[in-house]
């Protein structure tokens, strides 16, 4: 009994340890309040009339009252980019956690399993790995369908095999650990001894690799839209006015500027927080 | 660290095939390039398998999804009939199978010529236009890196540095819309789309790469100005993706700095640039060639991007082209070729490795 | 010129280290004689080697009142000037063969470096002759493979082989034994004795092993957490050590009758104090003089001894 009181103790403490405060620490979590705030109620930072076609003010540059200039019906490029947030940043949120999801189930029963079926689990991972993924990603898109939501499901499918692998590897080594072993002593069964003991360990590395991924799947996203296989029509997706601005390229050079931008710095954001995660857990 | 999506070192699986062990030496390597070709064909198939099912199976109606929101019923009934959609799926599974072996891709709908004809077509621009930049790609995320670790505390390594967390993140289509609008359009350094004109210049058009064809016709001009036409493109691919490559080997070349031997070189009175470019280099490489394969599938899918942008006639505008008007058959022999070209590149990658080490030569 | 090298007050302190790992560290080795720095891992022997001979990181401060070569100054020495040092009068051996080898090269281009034109031609002749000397078949071929096709004990030799062809006058050899088995060991440092009195080869020995010193040297420096514990003729430290910390060393020899005489105490070099004797925190007769002031170089008998209390009582039984 003792052995195994003494064997859960890490992962106990892991759960009570204290987060150091560094200032730079502060700063991401103020960032990242902002951005959810954003996500959630757009209609915060912007006025109602965002969407209202407004010929007049076609191609303005940026001034005080647009700052990131107007587009070629006259709406305000920021407040859309406000409000196109949520669909941006929600899918790539989306994707990085469907694909860590399935891929920490996959990796962990392959890992558990072991012998014959971790072989062709893995094995078939190696064959989505041998892809390009992101051409994968761009015919999975156009086949399902060529909207948000097959974009997503396409990312998730080309993007969930880099998890099963690592967690694989990480469920191989903790088999083997201690706490685990005096868990199965005490007579948890394997499903117990998964979701208790095992899977909770994956998570400091999947989180890391999770956040950094938000940001590469935006980037992957939003180039999706801009081929056209993913937002349609006047969504405010980032990606998509960064398509559009590409008509008016010649005559509007802060409609294409602005949106990359500002997808440049979502996607530092995640990966410095990503790599905050990961200093933590090393 | 950070590498760009989820593919992490996907090395092949390695056939382990104890069984050949006494067998002769060509007789290994016969079953080693067998092996190699079957996993080849597997990866193929359950590229094509996968895109099939998904685009067969999830929309309600792949005809009426692909003859577009306004046609009519014959029109979709006509489409439904040109992509065998009327047959039942696992004859369409077949004969789309039997069809690829032979190389026969179907139709397409906007071109109304066989898919393989358009391939064959737009394939030279896009070679040109990814070896290109790879090869740059390679060249300076190399060099960059050795710099880094070399002098890590330099002025140069902060700046590299400081380009590394912002490359990292850069969104490539973007990127060249920028240097397109600025460089190209404002400023009229460089064309703004496009690849060198035939016509324009008289040269014959021989390989379809634009550069070769020129020095084959001896005509300078031409040749300049079709390289002219490959820098923004070759730049926005290289610069978005440079930081991989870079912190790989600044990382890579800095371990092998502190072995030992890198020390004894030093005691045996080899200059530094010596040191650093025989000894060092050629361990440090190792794991950068990996990343390297790996990279070549990123930049398949960026030029796709790209292309689009700078209005590059090659696979990636075809394939955009074909996305639009949901033109399934272009889509799927696309993503064929590219497969095929990135399993093939890691496979050559994988005949680096005995050359930068040794010991390797001896096991196969 | 009698002297080959000169140290005088050598101090060395990695960048952000609480103390210096060297501290004024001072010693010659005469022509034709043989220098031994002993002590544990952590007392400053092979960074004081690395410092001497230029090895260490740029960011390592270095600094002494001399370090010469055969009267030349080795810290103040253009790039150019100390490189054809490195490949004529200065050579030096390291601890791990294996390591000590770029697996990617074969053995000949690594030992032919920099070297190009009828000076490589004219060197890789006298290789391949000394190669053989050392027991290697066929030079020849042998020197186109790779190190992993050697064993250890060949590989130190073959690069002891490579640096004594450049005809050095002084053999640095950084632990050149320890990674390997006893017997490969004797049979080096009997090839290393030899050469050594074949070329007229002065040597400084770094080991922590004081039957290689016993045998490789004619003087020796303890070393202890950067400082001099204590130096002079190898013989008589060995014989009759007047430093606290040398007879600790040697009664923690395993010896094959009987118990090891005391057990070194426990301790690392790591936690030696800043102030006072270095020593004090471990040593058995500390007093409280000990732990404030340092202890000046002082001549006890046969040794200079950094002691406030040496003569030790009874310095002959430990």
């Amino acid at each position: 009994m003792s052995t195994a009181a003494q064997a859960a103790a890490p992962a106990r403490s892991r759960g009570a340890r204290r987060v150091r405060w560094t200032p730079r620490r502060i700063v991401l979590l103020a960032i990242g309040a902002l951005i959810l705030l954003i996500v959630l109620f757009p209609g915060l930072f912007t006025s109602d009339t965002w969407n209202k076609v407004n010929v007049a003010d076609k191609f303005l540059s940026p001034s005080w009252d647009h700052p990131f200039g107007t587009d070629e019906a006259g709406r305000d490029i920021l407040q859309r980019m406000i409000h196109g947030a949520r669909l941006s940043i929600g899918a790539s949120l989306a994707v990085a956690f469907a694909a860590a999801a399935i891929g920490t189930i996959y990796g962990a029963i392959a890992g558990w399993v072991g012998g014959w079926v971790d072989r062709i689990l893995m094995r078939i991972v190696d064959v989505f790995l041998a892809f390009p993924y992101l051409v994968l990603a761009m015919a999975l898109a156009a086949a399902i369908g060529r909207d948000m939501k097959s974009a997503i499901i396409a990312l998730i499918i080309v993007w969930w095999p880099s998890y099963a692998r690592m967690v694989r590897g990480r469920v191989l080594s903790l088999k083997r650990d201690l706490h685990v072993r005096a868990a199965r002593t005490l007579g948890a069964s394997s499903a117990q001894l998964l979701r208790w003991h095992v899977i909770p360990h994956t998570f400091g590395e999947v989180n890391a690799r999770l956040t950094v991924d938000i940001g590469y799947a935006l980037v992957a996203l939003t180039g999706l839209s801009f081929l056209g296989l993913a937002a349609q029509g006047t969504s405010p997706e980032w990606g998509l006015m960064v398509s559009t601005a590409k008509s008016f390229v010649l005559s509007a050079w802060w409609y294409a500027l602005f949106p990359g931008v500002v997808i440049l710095l979502t996607v530092l954001y995640f990966v410095r927080v990503g790599d905050e995660l990961a200093g933590e857990e090393s | 660290m950070t590498d760009l999506g989820p593919t992490t070192v996907a090395a092949p699986p390695t056939p382990s095939l104890k069984a050949g062990a006494g067998a002769s030496r060509p007789a290994r390597i016969a079953l080693g390039v067998l092996t190699r070709i079957g996993w080849l064909l597997v990866v193929v198939w359950a590229a094509v398998s996968l895109t099939f099912i998904l685009s067969r199976v999830v929309p309600a109606d792949p005809a009426r999804l692909a003859a577009g929101l306004q046609a009519g019923p014959e029109q979709v009934a006509e489409v439904r009939a040109l992509l065998g959609l009327d047959q039942p799926l696992l004859k369409q599974y077949i004969d789309y199978l039997g069809g690829i072996a032979t190389l026969d891709f179907g139709d397409s709908i906007q071109t109304r010529g066989p898919v393989l004809d358009d391939l064959l077509k737009a394939l030279p621009a896009t070679l040109e236009l990814v070896l290109v930049a790879f090869t740059i790609y390679a060249i300076v995320g190399i060099t960059l890196g050795v710099l880094w670790a070399v002098r890590p505390r330099g002025i140069l390594s902060r700046l590299i540095g400081f380009g590394t967390i912002i490359g990292a993140a850069v969104p490539v289509f973007w990127l060249g819309l920028v240097l397109q609008v600025f460089l190209a359009s404002k400023l009229g350094w460089f064309p703004i789309s496009g690849r060198m004109n035939y016509n324009d210049f008289g040269v014959a058009d021989v390989t379809g790469f634009t550069t070769i064809d020129a020095l084959l016709a001896g005509n300078l001009s031409a040749f300049g100005d079709a390289l002219w036409h490959l820098v923004l493109p070759v730049t926005a691919l290289v610069a978005s993706q440079l930081a991989v490559a870079t912190r790989l080997m600044r990382t890579s070349m800095a371990q092998q700095l502190r072995r030992p031997y890198v020390r004894v070189a030093r005691a045996r009175g080899s200059s530094e640039l010596r040191v650093v470019v025989v000894d060092a280099l050629r361990n440090a490489l190792n794991p950068v060639v990996t990343m390297l394969g790996m990279q070549f599938g990123w930049l398949l899918a960026g030029t796709i991007l790209v292309e689009v942008v700078f209005s590059w006639p090659g696979l990636g505008l075809y394939a955009f082209n074909a996305f639009r008007t949901f033109d399934y058959n272009p889509i799927l022999a696309i993503t064929i070729v590219t497969t095929v070209t990135f399993v093939v590149v890691n496979e050559l990658v994988g005949l680096i490795y005995p050359i930068l080490d040794p010991r390797l030569k001896e096991d196969r | 010129m009698s002297d080959v090298l000169t140290v005088r007050n050598l101090t060395v302190r990695y960048p952000n280290a609480p103390r210096p790992s060297v501290q004024g560290v001072s010693f010659t080795v005469p022509a034709r004689g043989s220098v031994a720095l002993v002590g544990e891992s952590g007392s400053g022997k092979s960074t004081t080697a690395l410092a001497v001979t230029r090895l260490l990181d740029p960011a390592v401060e270095v600094t002494a009142d001399e370090v010469s070569f055969e009267g030349r100054d080795l810290l103040r020495m253009g790039k150019k000037e100390l490189r054809a040092l490195r490949r004529g009068g200065l050579g030096m051996v390291f601890q791990d063969p294996r390591a000590s080898w770029n697996p990617a090269r074969t053995i000949e281009r690594q030992l032919l470096d920099g070297l190009r034109g009828a000076e490589r031609a004219e060197r890789r002749e006298r290789l391949v002759a000394r190669m053989r000397r050392i027991g290697l078949d066929d030079p020849e071929r042998r020197m186109r493979d790779y190190p992993h096709h050697f064993s250890g004990g060949m590989l130190q030799r073959a690069l002891l082989a490579g640096v004594l062809v450049h005809e050095p006058r002084l053999l640095i050899a950084d632990e050149p034994t320890s990674a390997l088995d006893t017997t490969v060991q004797a049979e080096l440092l009997a090839l290393i004795g030899q050469l050594r009195t074949e070329q007229g080869l002065s040597m400084l020995l770094i080991s922590h092993d004081l039957g290689v010193v016993a045998r490789m040297s004619d003087h020796v420096l303890v070393l202890y957490a950067g400082r001099i514990a204590e130096q002079g003729p190898t013989s008589t430290v060995l014989a009759q050590p007047q430093h606290p910390y040398t007879r600790d060393l040697l009664a923690a020899i395993p010896r094959l009758h009987g118990p090891r005489k005391v057990p070194l105490q426990v301790g690392r070099v790591a936690e030696a104090r800043t102030e006072g004797c270095p020593y004090a925190g471990r040593c058995r007769f500390a007093t409280d003089r000990c732990r404030t002031e340092t202890p000046a170089p002082r001549r006890v008998g046969g040794t200079e001894v950094a002691c406030h209390l040496a003569p030790l009582p009874d310095a002959k039984a430990a």
